[in-house]
């Protein structure tokens, strides 16, 4: 089944989605790829640029020909010149090696035998670099070598990667289904298994990158950003906590492997980035039903593009130009935000951290405070509309709301309490007392207060990693009724992480994007760690 | 195997098992009243109460068996298997009320909240006695909030003499009143307490 899969995949493929996976098996044959994007295209039709493990500047150029074969004509027209071009001038560009290079040409189909001589004929011509060609038969091999012979191939495994596979491609990402399948190859489930040692380790992280490139490849060539992005932010984050739970410290070549996991994430959002900078409206699908899912679409939005704002501000991923409209358009005022439950929270905090970097106004204090004060007031505890836990994403709520449960299935969300009681309001206080707004803070504790503090704390620091803690304590937290300023100072600030694997904690934005999947993740240490990272000492300095 | 419908009889044993679990909370009594909370995650529970104290606990299971002849199946009708699942809540519930009672009895024993009879009828002073422990909050029109009294049914008769008692007799009336006034002093000091300081 495997096979016919990675056939059908192979087959059916842009080259827009089976780069993020090619770039994955140049990697794990020891390349180190040096750009690897499709939202900044380089010249000359290069997509790929790798640096050989013998030290030579690789440069690739992707077609692709699902199911077919590259003919003559399509050669001849539309390839040859920009490889002639490839072939005779220098690649420059940082960190690529300043020699001949070597030219390849790429496709998912087949070359037809004039195709192959044409580029002989080529090869024998006067120029510094000699191109090769890299077919259909070719990455299948590779695919079959590094790793695809590890997924798991229990029938409900199968079952589960084929239903996966082809879910809608225009939907949110099956994160439950590719969280199993990684899970299982990267001994992350069942809790007590375990690798060999660290060549098994490697091996499952190469298999897992491509399985999950491939598993989501109808998504990219939907262009769902965001399931592409949620896919490999799943992937990378489950790197960290194999890397964790068993004991390997991430270096290369798994590191890289993370790296290229994290390019790939920041590719679909700078993707999605463009495509929204292009529009004049939101709309999305059918409009008639559209208003009910627009509040949602808009908040979600503004997470996710927060968080490559945040990656933009650590490391350049975006043009000058492409920057100053993002920047500009997360500046502005944001009246379509729908807090439709405490999920919601996790998507708009990294807006509010990456506001108060950028706005030296008092505009994100005052946003924090009243997302603080709305939070509170709506899950008091006789609230009549409390927001529902983070544990609810907003399809369950609106259905919930619109009594469209699906078959026979009763919502869990109408058998929960959530007056009461909060998830997120303890985070996100902490983050109104490092603005400073003592008054504001000294108003809004009594109904704080009243609130049970909820949150689940894992035994191991890898199952924060997961998307569902097995071994855990599912914590509730009464404050005492009077309280010291100095004392939720302390608390808002204190940089103690006892909570996140390191490798994750150094990456503040793929933190807040790992909310934007997990938005229960969002916890008071969580919240300490990313703040610290994005503006260290904010707040700090108020501290008696 | 023989022809079957397995998601149609997915989708139904899904309304079985929540009418299950509607029955079971509705023989949970009172603590039916309070506020529901699942555990999404984690095999185990904490929690941090104001004065600092920490409890820990683990999940409790409840289960109930359900017994049925292969050769009665064909005919059985939905009262019967709605028989058969309320016979299952009774059984759940009363697992679930005797571990809900076992743990709030321990935690009042520690926090030393029990009055103990050591043997006496229930009477007017044991009444009063426990109101006088208890904290009580009160709504916006002044009125305890949310105070429920829980008897064993046993005692049922007894404690309904003795609130009765209670509401005809004039000076136990105003002891009565007395001690919810306090209550109510009680609750505005630490409402006003509720403050951020420093």
């Amino acid at each position: 089944m495997i096979e016919k899969l990675i056939e059908n995949w192979l087959d059916s493929a842009s080259e827009r989605s089976y780069q993020a996976v090619f770039v994955q098996m140049l990697s794990a044959h020891g390349y180190r790829v040096v750009h690897s994007t499709r939202h900044t295209a380089l010249e000359f039709g290069k997509d790929v640029l790798a640096i050989a493990p013998d030290g030579k500047g690789c440069a690739y150029q992707l077609k692709g020909n699902p199911g077919g074969r590259l003919g003559l004509n399509q050669f001849r027209q539309e390839i040859q010149p920009q490889l002639v071009q490839l072939m005779s001038q220098a690649v420059v560009f940082p960190g690529f090696p300043n020699e001949p290079h070597r030219a390849y040409l790429v496709s998912n189909g087949y070359f037809e035998e004039e195709v192959q001589r044409a580029v002989s004929d080529l090869n024998l011509g006067p120029y510094p670099s000699k191109v090769s060609l890299i077919s259909r038969g070719d990455l299948l091999a590779w695919c079959e070598k590094l790793g695809t012979s590890l997924w798991p191939s229990e029938l409900g495994d199968d079952r589960l990667l084929l239903e996966l596979f082809l879910s809608n491609p225009r939907d949110v990402l099956p994160t439950t289904m590719l969280s199993r399948l990684i899970g299982k190859l990267l001994a992350l489930e069942p809790l007590e298994a375990k690798f060999s040692g660290q060549p098994e380790f490697l091996r499952a992280i190469t298999s897992a990158a491509l399985l999950t490139g491939i598993a989501t490849s109808r998504f990219a060539e939907a262009e769902n950003h965001f399931a592409v992005a949620s896919a490999w932010v799943l992937f990378a984050i489950s790197i960290i906590a194999a890397g964790e739970k068993h004991g390997f410290k991430l270096r290369e070549p798994a590191l890289r492997t993370l790296r290229l996991a994290e390019a790939a994430t920041v590719d679909a959002l700078v993707q999605l980035w463009n495509e929204i900078s292009k529009r004049k409206h939101l709309v999305e699908g059918n409009a008639l039903a559209d208003p009910e899912v627009y509040g949602w679409r808009y908040t979600t939005l503004l997470g996710l593009l927060s968080c490559l704002a945040l990656r933009d501000d650590l490391d350049s991923v975006l043009t000058d130009d492409s920057r100053a409209k993002l920047n500009q358009w997360l500046l502005q005022r944001h009246t379509n935000l729908d807090l439709w439950g405490e999920g919601a929270i996790a998507n708009l905090v990294p807006w509010l951290v990456w506001l108060r970097k950028h706005d030296a106004t008092l505009r994100p204090d005052l946003e924090i405070a009243n997302l603080t004060e709305a939070l509170i007031s709506r899950n008091q505890p006789k609230s009549v509309s409390p927001l529902a836990a983070p544990y609810y994403n907003f399809e369950d709520v609106a259905r919930f709301r619109m009594r469209l449960d699906k078959a026979g299935e009763a919502s869990a969300i109408g058998r929960e309490t959530f007056a009461g009681c909060a998830f997120t309001a303890e985070p996100l206080f902490h983050l109104l007392v490092r603005t400073n707004l003592k008054q504001k803070c000294k108003t809004l504790w009594p109904d704080f207060s009243k609130l049970a503090h909820r949150g689940c704390l894992p035994d191991s620091r890898w199952e924060y990693c997961m998307l569902n803690i097995t071994l855990g304590v599912d914590q509730t937290k009464i404050y005492p009724p009077t309280y010291k300023w100095a004392d939720i100072q302390a608390e808002a600030c204190q940089p103690v992480n006892d909570l996140l694997p390191e490798e994750l904690a150094i990456r503040p934005w793929l933190l807040a994007l790992w909310w934007q999947v997990t938005p229960y993740r969002y916890t008071p240490v969580a919240n300490r760690v990313f703040a610290e990272n994005i503006l260290p000492g904010w707040g700090a300095w108020g501290k008696k | 195997m023989l022809p079957d419908l397995q998601s149609l009889k997915r989708d139904i044993q899904r309304i079985l098992d929540r009418y299950l679990q509607t029955q079971v909370h509705a023989r949970l009594g009172v603590f039916n009243e309070s506020p529901h909370h699942t555990i999404h995650e984690g095999n185990r529970l904490r929690t941090i109460r104001a004065d600092g104290s920490v409890e820990d606990s683990n999940l409790k299971e409840a289960s109930a068996e359900v017994m049925l002849k292969l050769d009665e199946i064909p005919q059985l009708t939905i009262e019967q298997r709605v028989a058969k699942i309320n016979d299952m809540a009774d059984k759940m519930a009363q697992q679930m009320n005797e571990h809900l009672f076992g743990a709030l009895n321990a935690t009042l024993d520690k926090a030393g909240q029990v009055v103990d009879q050591q043997g006496k009828p229930l009477d007017v002073d044991a009444v009063f006695k426990v109101l006088e422990k208890i904290q009580l909050d009160f709504d916006e029109a002044g009125k305890p909030d949310q105070l429920s009294i829980v008897v064993h049914p046993t005692l049922a008769p007894q404690a309904k003499l003795v609130f009765e008692k209670i509401e005809s007799d004039p000076v136990l009336r105003e002891r009565y009143e007395e001690i919810i006034v306090r209550k109510r002093f009680e609750w505005r000091d630490r409402e006003a307490d509720r403050k951020l300081v420093g």
